[in-house]
C-alpha cells in the first residue's frame, strides 16, 4: 500500500489509528499492539499477499537468533559460542537478500564471464525486503553488544512490522524505538503529536504529488526513451532525477515519520538537506541518515574505521560505499555509484588531512555536481543510458535551442541546432519546475525544520490546508517510491 | 495606523491546542474534497456515472462504460467489434450473422482488447464471433500509459485497480474541473452549439458509437474545401516500440477464440496517408509481417484509393462511415456499397511478402498514382 493511495489516506491510517488509541484507552495494550501489528502485516501484504510468508519467517528467524543471543550473552553453551550465532545469523539474513535481490544478477554474470548458459529465475524483489533485513541485522548486533534485547515476539514483530518505516526506512535500532512503545503516556491521544504528524505528513505529500512525480517523466524520457540528448536536454535530465530521488525518498521519509508521529512515535530523521553540502562526507551525513549510520556502525567500524592507518582508512571507506551501492541494486552501475562514491570520499579525507580547504561557493559546486553526476549511474538502466546522459551534459551531441532563436544569426553560425526539446511536448514548464525544486532544496528550511517549528495557530492550519488540498486534488496517478526498488 | 497584516492572520502567533488545530485542518479538508467531489459527480466528465449522455460535455471513458453495460446486459449482444476510436466509423448493426456491439473506445491496444473479452467471457457474456480493428500505435503504444488515463484506463474488476482508487481518480481531483465546468455550462445550461459546429451524440448502449449527426453535410456541402482543409497535413504521431507486447496479445486474442470457440477476423484499419507516410514504416511491416504468422488478416492500411483521398476522413485518423461500410463488404460481403480494387487485401501467411513488397513498391509513386486514382472514384 502507498502512503499516497486513496486507500491508505482515507481508510487505513484513519481506521489503524482510531482502534489503536480505543483499545489502548480500555487498557488493552497488549491487543493495541496485536493490533498494530495485524495492520501493518495487512499494508505489506497489500502489495503482494504471498510474500507474507517470507516477512513472517524472517522475524520468526530473527527473534529466534536473537533470543539465544540473549540467553547466551558472550557464553559458549553446548559448543556454540554467541559470535558464531551472530554469525549465522547474519549469514542468513544476507544469504535471504541475496537470493531475492542478487540472484539472477548473479546469473547473468557467472553466463557472461564463464560462458555458462543458465536461465534467469526471474525473481521478484519482495518489497521492503533491504529495509527490514538490515533493521534486523542491526537488533541481532545490538543483542550480541548487549545493547538491546527482546523477549517478547509481539512486541519484536511491531518493532520490525511497525508501517510507516517497513518499506523504506527509516532504518531504525530497536533501542530507539521500542522504549516508546513501552511507555504508557505515548498510548494516549496526543492531539499535538497529531497535529505536528499531519503537518509533517502533509509536506511529504506535496513533495511527492506536486515536485518529484512531476520531474519523473522528464527524467524517465531523457534517461530511458531519448536516443541522444543535446547539451541542455542532459542537463535537465539528469537535475530532473537528482531532484526527483530527492524530493521523492524526503517525501517517503516526511511521511512516515509524520505517519508515526500520530501514533506518538518518533522514528529518525532521514534528511537534512544534502544537497546544501560543501562536501561528500557532509553530504553522507545529510543523504539517507539512517542508512549512513548503519554502514558506519556495521561496516566501516567493524572494519577498523579509522583506527588503523591511512592505507585501511581509505580501504574501508571504499568497501564500505561500494557495499552500499551494492545493498542499492544488483548492477554493475550500481556498484560503480558506490565506487565513485568511495573514491570522493578517499580524495576528500587526503585532501582534508593536507589542510587544503575550498572556499564554501567552490566547495558546494563541486560536492553538487559531483552528486549529480553520480545519480547517472545510479538511474541509468545501461551503461550506454549513462554515456547518453553524460556525453550530452559535456556537450558532445551539441546545443539545441528551441526554434524562436534560429533567427539568431549568432547562433546559427556557432553551430547552435535548432528544434523542440524533448520535454516541451510533456512538460514545457520543466526548467520552472527545476529551478523552483533547486531553489527549495537549496534555500527553504527542509522539511524536519519545518516540522521542529511547528506551532498550531492559524498559519500553520491554512497552510497544511492548501498542501493537503492541493496534493490531494492532483494527485493524477500514483507513483510509487524510488525507494521501493531498493 | 491601519493593520494592514491580512485579516486571517492577525493576531496568528497564537497558538491553538493542538486539538483545535487538527479539527480545523481536517474539517477544512473534508469540506475542500466534499465540494470537490459533488462537483465531479454533477458534471461526471468521464461519464463514469452516467446511463444518459445527453448532457455529457466530452469524450467519455467509453473502456470502462461499456464493460459495465455489457456486465448488465450480457443477454443483448453475441458479437463484437473491438477497436480504436477508429472502428467508430463501421456501423456493426450492417454485419451479417450476429448481434454486435461496437465496443470502440479512445485508443485501444490489442492487450485491452484481450484482456477485456476474457473478462466477459469468464463473467458468461456468450461470444459468437469478435472483429478487432488494429492499428499504427496498436505496437507502439504502452498499455500501461493508460493506468491512470481517465479517459482510457479499463473497468477496475479487469485491471485489478480497487473501487476506492478508481473512484478516487476521477471525483477526488481538481485536474481538468475548470474546463468541463465551462464546457458543462456552456452545453447545458446555456445551450451553445459545440464550437466545432458538429452534434455529436454518444449513442453509447445502442450502436456503441459516437455519432456525428451533421459531418456528413457539412463536409459534402464543400467536398472540395474539405479534401483542401488544412487538418490534412498534419498527422497523428505516435513513438516507441512494444511490438512483442502486441503480438502477445493478439496471439492470446487468438488462443482465446479457440478455448472459447467464437470466430475471429482481424483487420488492420485505413491508415490516412499523411499519418501513414508519417509512421515507422519499417516497424509498421514488421508488424505485418509477424502477424501474418498468427493469424489471417485483412489490411486496408497502405496508399489506395481510400486513404489517399482525404474525402473519407473526418482528419487524419478517423474515417468515415462510408470506408466502414467499405470494408464490412469486403470482410462481409455486406452492405452492398462499391468498393475500390485496391481497398483491402486478406493477408495471409502465405502471400504476406508479396503483399508487403507491394506496399513497399506504392511508396515512391503514391503521389500521382492515387491523385489519378481518385479521380475515378465514385463516390456515395
Amino acid at each position: 500500500m502507498l502512503f499516497n493511495s486513496y486507500e491508505y489516506l482515507f481508510l487505513f491510517l484513519p481506521v489503524t489509528l482510531a482502534v489503536y488509541f480505543l483499545l489502548n484507552r480500555k487498557r488493552l495494550t497488549t491487543a493495541a499492539t496485536a493490533w498494530l501489528v495485524l495492520a501493518s502485516l495487512f499494508f505489506y501484504s497489500w502489495w503482494d499477499v504471498r510474500y507474507l510468508a517470507l516477512i513472517l519467517a524472517s522475524i520468526l528467524f530473527n527473534f529466534g537468533i536473537g533470543s539465544a543471543l540473549a540467553v547466551l550473552g558472550r557464553r559458549t553453551a553446548a559448543g556454540i559460542t554467541a559470535k558464531a550465532v551472530l554469525i549465522f545469523g547474519i549469514a542468513a539474513d544476507l544469504s535471504l537478500l541475496g537470493y531475492y535481490k542478487y540472484m539472477d544478477f548473479f546469473i547473468v554474470n557467472l553466463n557472461r564471464f564463464i560462458g555458462t548458459d543458465l536461465a534467469a529465475l526471474k525473481i521478484v524483489l519482495p518489497l521492503g525486503i533491504s529495509f527490514f533485513t538490515f533493521t534486523q541485522i542491526a537488533f541481532l548486533v545490538d543483542t550480541y553488544k548487549g545493547r538491546a534485547h527482546e523477549y517478547d515476539l509481539l512486541r519484536y514483530s511491531l518493532f520490525v512490522t511497525f508501517f510507516p518505516h517497513l518499506l523504506a526506512g527509516p532504518i531504525i535500532h530497536h533501542k530507539e524505538m521500542m522504549p516508546q512503545f513501552a511507555n504508557i503516556r505515548r498510548r494516549v491521544v496526543n492531539y499535538r503529536n497529531v497535529s505536528s504528524g499531519l503537518f509533517l505528513f502533509f509536506i511529504g505529500l506535496f513533495k511527492k504529488v506536486v515536485i518529484a512525480d512531476e520531474l519523473s517523466p522528464i527524467a524517465g524520457f531523457g534517461f530511458d526513451q531519448a536516443s541522444s540528448l543535446t547539451l541542455i536536454e542532459a542537463w535537465v535530465t539528469s537535475l530532473s532525477y537528482t531532484l526527483q530521488l530527492y524530493f521523492d525518498f524526503s517525501a517517503y521519509t516526511d511521511m512516515a515519520l509524520g505517519a508515526s508521529q500520530l501514533f506518538n512515535i518518533r522514528l529518525p530523521e532521514n534528511f537534512n538537506s544534502p544537497y546544501k553540502s560543501l562536501s561528500i562526507a557532509e553530504f553522507w551525513r545529510r543523504w539517507h541518515m539512517t542508512l549512513s549510520r548503519f554502514l558506519r556502525d556495521y561496516i566501516y567500524i567493524p572494519l577498523g574505521g579509522n583506527r588503523e592507518g591511512n592505507v585501511r582508512t581509505y580501504s574501508n571507506l571504499m568497501a564500505t560505499f561500494v557495499l552500499g551501492g551494492i545493498w542499492h541494486g544488483a548492477g554493475w552501475t550500481f556498484v560503480f555509484w558506490g565506487f565513485l562514491h568511495g573514491a570522493a570520499a578517499v580524495l576528500h579525507r587526503i585532501w582534508t588531512g593536507l589542510g587544503i580547504t575550498l572556499p564554501r561557493a567552490l566547495a558546494w559546486f563541486l560536492t553538487f555536481n559531483f552528486v549529480n553526476i553520480a545519480w547517472i549511474f545510479f538511474r541509468a538502466r545501461t551503461w550506454d543510458d549513462a554515456v547518453k546522459v553524460l556525453a550530452g551534459m559535456f556537450g558532445m551531441n551539441g546545443l539545441k535551442l528551441s526554434k524562436s532563436a534560429a533567427k539568431y544569426d549568432v547562433l546559427r553560425d556557432a553551430g547552435v541546432q535548432f528544434g523542440d526539446l524533448f520535454f516541451r511536448s510533456f512538460a514545457n514548464s520543466a526548467p520552472l519546475l527545476i529551478i523552483a525544486a533547486l531553489i527549495i532544496s537549496l534555500v527553504a528550511r527542509n522539511s524536519d525544520e519545518m516540522a521542529r517549528s511547528f506551532t498550531p495557530n492559524a498559519k500553520t492550519a491554512v497552510f497544511a490546508v492548501v498542501i493537503a488540498l492541493y496534493s490531494l486534488l492532483n494527485m493524477s496517478r500514483m507513483s510509487e517510491f524510488l525507494y521501493f526498488n531498493f | 495606523m491601519m493593520n494592514m497584516r491580512p485579516i486571517l492572520f492577525r493576531g496568528n502567533t497564537a497558538p491553538w491546542t493542538g486539538k483545535k488545530w487538527v479539527l480545523r485542518v481536517l474539517s477544512s479538508l473534508v469540506c475542500g474534497i466534499l465540494v470537490m467531489v459533488l462537483g465531479n459527480i454533477i458534471i461526471d466528465p468521464y461519464g463514469i456515472l452516467r446511463s444518459d449522455f445527453s448532457l455529457q460535455v466530452q469524450e467519455p471513458n467509453t473502456h470502462f462504460i461499456k464493460i459495465k453495460y455489457l456486465l448488465k446486459n450480457r443477454g443483448r449482444f453475441d458479437s463484437f467489434l473491438f477497436g480504436s476510436s477508429r472502428v467508430g466509423g463501421i456501423d456493426v448493426k450492417k454485419i451479417p450473422n450476429g448481434r454486435f456491439y461496437n465496443m470502440t473506445y479512445s485508443e485501444g491496444l490489442p492487450e485491452e482488447h484481450l484482456r477485456n473479452l476474457r473478462y466477459m467471457l469468464e463473467q458468461g457474456v456468450k461470444v459468437r464471433s469478435v472483429m478487432v480493428g488494429l492499428d499504427d500505435f496498436s505496437y507502439r503504444v504502452d498499455p500501461r500509459s493508460h493506468d491512470f488515463d481517465l479517459l482510457r484506463q479499463q473497468h477496475p474488476a479487469v485491471s485489478g485497480k480497487s473501487w476506492i482508487t478508481f473512484y478516487s481518480e476521477y471525483f477526488v481531483r481538481f485536474g481538468r474541473f475548470i474546463p468541463s465546468l465551462r464546457d458543462y455550462i456552456r452545453q447545458n445550461v446555456l445551450h451553445r452549439p459545440n464550437r466545432s459546429g458538429m452534434i455529436i451524440i454518444q449513442d453509447v448502449f445502442d450502436s456503441g458509437r459516437a455519432l456525428c449527426l451533421n459531418c456528413d453535410e457539412m463536409i459534402d456541402r464543400d467536398p472540395d474545401a474539405h479534401r483542401a482543409a488544412d487538418k490534412f497535413s498534419k498527422p497523428f504521431h505516435y513513438d516507441g516500440d512494444h511490438l512483442d507486447v502486441a503480438l502477445q496479445s493478439i496471439r492470446g486474442l487468438v488462443v482465446l477464440a479457440d478455448e472459447w470457440g467464437f470466430r475471429l477476423t482481424l483487420f488492420i484499419n485505413p491508415i490516412h496517408r499523411t499519418t501513414y507516410l508519417d509512421t515507422d514504416l519499417p516497424l509498421m511491416f514488421r508488424f505485418k509481417k509477424e502477424l501474418a504468422q498468427i493469424s489471417d488478416y485483412y489490411d486496408f492500411s497502405g496508399l489506395n484509393t481510400v486513404t489517399t483521398d482525404n474525402y473519407y476522413y473526418h482528419e487524419t485518423s478517423h474515417f468515415r462511415e462510408r470506408v466502414g461500410d467499405m470494408m464490412l463488404n469486403r470482410m462481409t460481403g455486406l452492405p452492398k456499397v462499391f468498393v475500390p480494387k485496391d481497398f483491402g487485401a486478406l493477408v495471409t501467411k502465405q502471400n504476406v511478402d508479396e503483399h508487403l513488397g507491394r506496399l513497399m513498391r506504392q511508396l515512391p509513386a503514391q503521389a500521382t498514382a492515387a491523385d489519378r486514382q481518385r479521380q475515378r472514384t465514385v463516390p456515395e
